[in-house]
C-alpha cells in the first residue's frame, strides 16, 4: 500500500528513526542472546550463589580501567588446567605436574596467589601429598608450599577415594605458614637476609614470591620482578593419583569487561541478564496498558449512555492517582504475599496504573469518527456492535494506538527500574535497577565504585531513550500537524 | 460556569480520587490478610506483656493463669476487631485514617521529637519535601519558559535540535540515578556540596547560618529535580509557544505593526501560559515521584525517604500513612494549579 510504504520512508529517513531502531535490533539481540546462552533461574543459581563468584576478586574496576588509573593495574588471572601437563617422581613417589606460565608485566604486585582442585582421587592407603612450587623470571626457584592430604579413616572407606567432590580445595598460598616458612628460607639462603616470620606477614608473602629484595636503609623491601613465571602444582602417592581441576588465580586489581562488585560477581554478566528483563517488562506493560486503556477509550466513545458514564467516571479518578505512592504501596503489599512473581505484581500493578491517559484520548477520538460515513453505512447494512467497533473504528486509530505503546515503553522500564531501586524488586533476578540499588546500599557513592552504578543507569537510559527515539519519528507520521513545526 | 461551580466540581472529583485511594489501599491491605496479620502481631506482643506481669504474681494456678490469658486474648481480639473479617473493618478505618488517625509503628519507627505515632512521624517530614518539590517546579517553570521563549524564534536550528536531544535524554534518565552520579562528582570528587543530610552537625545557633547551610544541602537535590525534568519542560513549552506563534492572530498583530515585545508578551507568552499551566500540573506526578527517589538517594530527610525506611524495615502502617498523606498532598497541590490555572484563564474571569 502506498500510504504504508511513505509512512514507513519518513519514520526511517528521520535521525530518530533510524537511532530508535538500531537501538531496538541492538537490544532484541542481546536478550536472545541472554535467552540462549544463560539458564532461566540465572538468578538464583548463579546470580546470587556467592560460591560461584569465589575466583573473582572483590570490588574490583574494570580491566580497561587501567588506562586512565596512574598507577599501573595488575590484571586478575584464572588459569584452568583440566589435564596435568607431565609426570615426575618426587621423593620416591609418582607425581603428576599442573604447570602453567604467568607473564606478569605490571609495576604492581599481584593481591594474591590462590591455588584451587576439585575431585582429587587417591588409590592408594598411603594418602596424597601436594606440592606448589614457583619458577621465577631470574631462574631461581622456590618450594613455596607442600602438605599431605588426609587419610579417611574408618571402616567403610573403601579405595580409590575421592576427595574435595563439591567444593573445590583452596590453598591462599602467599598466607600459608608453611609458604612464609620457605619464603623465610629462600630469603636467608638466596640473598642473605634474615626476617623472621612476622616481617615477611607485614611484607607479605606476595611481595617476596613476586619481588627481589632491595636494601633501603635498614629496612628490608621489594620491587617487582617482572617476566614470565612458572606455576607447578603437583600431587604424588604411592600409586595411581587423578586429579579433575586445578585452577591457579593470580589475585589482580582490575577484572574483565566491567569489574566486578563487593560480592565478587562479574557484573557485565549480570548487566547482559538485564536486556531480556528490561525488554520484556516494556513490551508486555505497554502492550497490557495500550489494549485495556484503547478497548475501554473505544467502548466509552461508541456505546455512550451509561457505559460511557461510568467508565469516564473511573477514568478520571484513576487518572489523577499519584502514580508512585500508589505504585510502591501495591507492589509492597503483593511483596508481602510469600512466592507471589515480584515480576508479575510490578507489571499488573504498572498497568493498572497506566491505561487511563489513553482511555481518555481514544474516547474523544472515537467521538467524532462515531459521526463518519463508514460508521454510519456499517451500521446499515446491519453490522454489530463489537464488529464496528473493532473491524471499522480500530483500524483507523490502529496507528495512533500503536504510537502510544511505544510512548509507555520507557516510563515502564523506567518505573521498573525505580520500584527495584527502592528494594521492591525480584529479590532473585539482576535487573538493572536491582544492581543499582546494591551498589546504593554497597556504599559505592562513598567508596568511588563507579563502575558498579553508571553502566547500570546508562542502559536504563539506552533501554528507555530506544523507544523515546522511536516514538519521536512516530509521531509526524500518527500526528500529521507536527509535520510543518 | 460560573468560577465557584468550576472549583466545586474539581474539589469534588478530587475528592472522590482520594476516597478512591483510600477504599482501594484498604482491600489491598485486607483482601491479601496482611491487616489481619499485623493486627495478630499486636495482640500478640500485648499479650506477651500481660503473661510477663502475670508471672509476677504469686500464688497463680496453672489453671488460672491460662484462663486469665484466654480471657485478655478474647478481649484484645474484640478490641482490635480481629473476630470480624477485614471488610467489616474497612469502613471503620478508612473514617480513622480520613480523621488523620494513621495508628502507631508500635516503637519501630519515631519521630524528631520521639513519638511513634504514624501522623506525627509523616507531618514533620511534609515540609522537607513540600520545599524541594516547590522549589525545583518553580526553577524548572521560569527557566522552561525563559529557555522555551529563546528556543521558539530559533525552530529548526542547532540550538533547538541540540535541546531537543536533551529533552529526550533527560526524559529517559531515571531521576535517582542521576542524583547518585551528581553526588559522587560533585561531593565525593570535588567536594563543593554535601553526599547528603539536611544539615551540619555542631552549627552555631544562628538562623541565617542554619538557612544557608540547609540551602547548600539542598542545592544538589534541587538541582537533580530541575535537571531531570528541565529538559522535557522546555521542550513542551518551545512546542506549545510554536504552535501558538503560528495562530491568525499573531498574524493579525503583527499585520496591525504591533511591536515585536508586545507581540511576544501579549499574543504568544499569555495565551499559552493556559496549557503550559495544565502541563505543569500533570508534571506534579513526576516531580512528586521524583521527590520520592531523589530524598532516598540523599538522604533528604522528607517523605520519600520516609517511604523507603518504611519499606527497608516493613513497618506497614507507616507505608499505608504515607500512601494516604501522598494523596492528599497530590490532590491539595492540583487544587491550588487548578485556582492558578482560573487566574491566568481570561475566558473564566469572574
Amino acid at each position: 500500500m502506498a500510504f504504508e510504504r511513505s509512512a514507513w520512508s519518513i519514520f526511517i529517513e528521520s535521525l530518530v528513526g533510524k537511532a530508535g531502531l538500531i537501538l531496538l535490533l541492538f537490544m532484541v539481540v542481546m536478550s536472545g542472546y541472554v535467552l540462549l546462552a544463560y539458564p532461566m533461574d540465572y538468578g538464583v543459581r548463579v546470580w546470587n550463589n556467592d560460591k560461584k563468584w569465589t575466583d573473582l576478586p572483590r570490588a574490583v574496576p574494570p580491566e580497561w580501567w587501567d588506562i586512565f588509573d596512574p598507577r599501573d593495574l595488575v590484571t586478575h588471572r584464572i588459569f584452568i588446567d583440566t589435564k596435568y601437563d607431565y609426570t615426575t617422581e618426587i621423593f620416591g613417589m609418582d607425581a603428576i605436574v599442573y604447570e602453567i606460565e604467568y607473564e606478569h608485566t605490571e609495576d604492581g604486585f599481584p593481591t594474591g596467589l590462590t591455588v584451587k582442585y576439585a575431585n582429587l582421587t587417591v588409590y592408594s592407603q598411603f594418602g596424597a601429598y601436594v606440592f606448589i612450587n614457583i619458577t621465577r623470571p631470574d631462574g631461581t626457584e622456590i618450594n613455596l608450599f607442600f602438605k599431605q592430604e588426609p587419610v579417611p579413616v574408618g571402616e567403610d572407606i573403601s579405595f580409590p577415594y575421592t576427595l574435595y567432590p563439591e567444593q573445590d580445595a583452596l590453598i591462599q598460598v602467599n598466607t600459608e605458614d608453611t609458604t612464609i616458612f620457605q619464603l623465610k628460607s629462600f630469603l636467608f639462603s638466596q640473598y642473605g637476609i634474615s626476617l623472621n616470620k612476622s616481617v615477611i606477614e607485614a611484607i607479605g608473602g606476595i611481595r617476596v614470591i613476586f619481588g627481589t629484595p632491595i636494601e633501603n636503609e635498614n629496612q628490608t623491601d621489594f620491587e617487582v620482578l617482572k617476566g614470565l613465571y612458572k606455576i607447578k602444582v603437583m600431587f604424588a602417592s604411592q600409586d595411581l593419583i587423578d586429579v579433575e581441576r586445578v585452577k591457579v588465580i593470580i589475585g589482580g586489581e582490575v577484572y574483565g569487561i566491567l569489574g566486578t562488585d563487593t560480592r565478587r560477581r562479574d557484573l557485565f554478566q549480570g548487566l547482559l541478564f538485564g536486556f531480556p528483563i528490561a525488554l520484556s517488562i516494556g513490551v508486555f506493560t505497554s502492550v497490557l496498558t495500550t489494549a485495556i486503556g484503547s478497548t475501554l477509550g473505544i467502548v466509552s466513545g461508541y456505546k455512550g449512555g451509561k457505559v460511557d458514564e461510568i467508565i469516564q467516571r473511573v477514568t478520571d479518578i484513576v487518572y489523577n492517582f499519584p502514580f508512585l505512592p500508589l505504585l510502591i504501596f501495591i507492589v509492597f503489599i503483593i511483596s508481602r504475599i510469600p512466592d507471589f512473581p515480584r515480576l508479575i505484581a510490578i507489571i499488573g500493578a504498572i498497568v493498572a496504573l497506566g491505561w487511563s491517559g489513553l482511555t481518555i484520548i481514544i474516547r474523544s477520538m472515537v467521538l467524532s469518527l462515531r459521526e463518519s460515513m463508514f460508521v454510519e453505512s456499517a451500521k446499515a447494512i446491519g453490522a454489530s456492535d463489537t464488529r464496528i467497533m473493532f473491524k471499522h473504528i480500530f483500524p483507523n486509530l490502529a496507528p495512533f494506538i500503536f504510537a502510544q505503546m511505544i510512548f509507555f515503553t520507557p516510563g515502564a522500564i523506567l518505573a521498573e527500574a525505580a520500584l527495584s531501586f527502592l528494594g521492591l524488586g525480584d529479590p532473585n533476578l539482576p535487573s538493572w535497577g536491582k544492581i543499582i540499588e546494591e551498589s546504593f546500599r554497597g556504599s559505592s557513592l562513598q567508596l568511588g565504585m563507579w563502575w558498579w552504578f553508571l553502566p547500570p543507569g546508562l542502559l536504563i537510559m539506552l533501554a528507555a531513550i530506544t523507544f523515546v527515539f522511536i516514538a519521536l519519528a512516530l509521531e509526524p507520521i500518527v500526528n500529521p500537524k507536527l509535520k510543518s513545526r | 460556569m460560573s468560577v465557584q461551580r468550576y472549583l466545586l466540581t474539581k474539589a469534588i472529583n478530587l475528592l472522590l480520587v482520594l476516597i478512591a485511594v483510600l477504599i482501594i489501599t484498604a482491600v489491598l491491605y485486607g483482601a491479601t490478610g496482611l491487616s489481619d496479620q499485623v493486627l495478630r502481631s499486636l495482640v500478640d506482643e500485648e499479650l506477651r506483656g500481660f503473661k510477663q506481669g502475670l508471672l509476677q504474681q504469686p500464688g497463680l494456678s496453672e489453671e488460672e493463669f491460662n484462663r486469665r490469658v484466654a480471657e485478655y486474648e478474647q478481649q484484645l481480639i474484640i478490641t482490635y476487631g480481629l473476630d470480624k473479617p477485614w471488610y467489616l473493618r474497612m469502613g471503620a478505618d478508612i473514617l480513622r485514617i480520613l480523621t488523620l488517625d494513621l495508628g502507631t509503628t508500635k516503637g519501630r519507627m519515631y519521630s524528631f521529637s520521639g513519638s511513634d505515632r504514624v501522623s506525627d512521624i509523616i507531618l514533620e517530614r511534609i515540609p522537607y519535601t513540600v520545599i524541594l518539590v516547590t522549589t525545583a517546579t518553580i526553577v524548572v517553570f521560569t527557566l522552561g519558559l525563559l529557555f522555551g521563549v529563546w528556543l521558539s524564534t530559533k525552530t529548526g536550528t542547532l540550538w533547538d535540535r541540540t535541546l531537543s536531544l536533551y529533552g529526550a535524554i533527560s526524559y529517559a534518565a531515571p531521576t535517582w540515578w542521576l542524583a547518585m552520579v551528581l553526588i559522587m562528582v560533585f561531593a565525593y570528587q570535588l567536594r563543593l556540596f554535601p553526599p547528603g543530610g539536611l544539615q551540619s552537625p555542631n552549627l552555631p545557633d544562628d538562623p541565617f547560618i542554619r538557612t544557608m547551610d540547609i540551602m547548600w544541602h539542598a542545592f544538589l537535590p534541587v538541582a537533580t529535580l530541575v535537571l531531570a525534568s528541565l529538559g522535557s519542560a522546555i521542550y513542551v513549552y518551545r512546542s506549545i509557544l510554536v504552535s501558538t506563534a503560528n495562530e491568525d492572530f499573531v498574524l493579525v498583530g503583527r499585520a496591525k505593526g504591533l511591536p515585536e515585545r508586545t507581540i511576544l508578551t501579549r499574543y504568544i507568552i499569555r495565551p499559552s501560559l493556559h496549557p503550559i499551566l495544565t502541563n505543569l500540573v500533570l508534571g506534579l506526578a513526576g516531580s512528586l515521584t521524583g521527590a520520592i527517589l531523589t530524598e532516598t538517594v540523599f538522604g533528604w530527610p522528607g517523605m520519600g525517604l520516609l517511604y523507603y525506611e518504611a519499606i527497608i524495615s516493613i513497618i506497614e502502617p507507616l507505608i499505608l500513612g504515607l500512601t494516604y498523606i501522598f494523596t492528599l498532598i497530590y490532590v491539595v497541590a492540583r487544587f491550588i494549579l487548578e485556582v492558578l490555572y482560573i487566574i491566568v484563564d481570561p475566558r473564566v474571569k469572574v
